[in-house]
């Protein structure tokens, strides 16, 4: 699945570390998420669109 | 007890890796004054509790796993069941086969080495896993 998280991550100036908190989750767990290492859950994917106030679509993709 | 390659930090990790210190260093102790008492009272009515002095941390560092397996987050849950399951079906194979090649003359392999290789091989489990996500 292609994301855009790195990208909304950018736009509010946040840090993996910053943004990984705010989840309750690890660095490297955002950081395997950005990189498409690996798709969330369904819950982690909500929590990732209410942070970033986009729709759970718009943050992913499926990979064509 | 191997500290976990994958969950560096998980919130709670340094409290983690301070208490499984904790019940390793217990369990060493423990274990080194049980082998000395046993060498010097071998027949000594005592030397079965004593022996069972080093399980009271083991059981300790089960309870520190459990606890940080339960606070973690779910990749670092998949790589830890990766890790554990590369721990676990390779230690099966390799004590399986060993059993066979012990009924063709290979020298009895000791319990207690298997529960080190099954720790050794959880902590390379786990490196591994944590390698494909990064």
């Amino acid at each position: 699945m292609k994301n855009r998280v790195r990208d909304e991550r950018a736009k509010r100036d946040w840090s993996q570390a910053e943004l990984a908190e705010r989840l309750g989750v690890s660095r490297q767990t955002v950081n395997a998420v950005e990189t498409g290492k690996y798709d969330p859950s369904l819950p982690l994917a909500f929590k990732l669109a209410e942070l970033l106030e986009r729709k759970i679509e718009e943050l992913f993709t499926p990979e064509e | 007890m191997s500290e976990l390659a994958c969950c560096e930090s998980t919130p709670g990790s340094r409290e983690y890796k301070r208490r499984i210190r904790t019940a390793i260093a217990g369990y060493t102790v423990t274990l080194l004054l049980a082998i000395t008492f046993l060498r010097a009272f071998p027949a000594s009515p005592w030397r079965f509790p004593v022996m069972l002095v080093p399980v009271i941390p083991a059981i300790w560092g089960v309870v520190v796993v459990l606890r940080f397996v339960r606070a973690m987050d779910e990749l670092q849950r998949r790589v830890h069941l990766e890790g554990v399951s590369f721990a676990f079906t390779l230690t099966v194979l390799v004590t399986l086969t060993w059993g066979l090649l012990e009924r063709a003359g290979l020298p009895h392999l000791p319990s207690v080495w298997v529960a080190t290789l099954m720790i050794a091989l959880w902590g390379i489990g786990n490196y591994l896993a944590a390698r494909r996500y990064r």
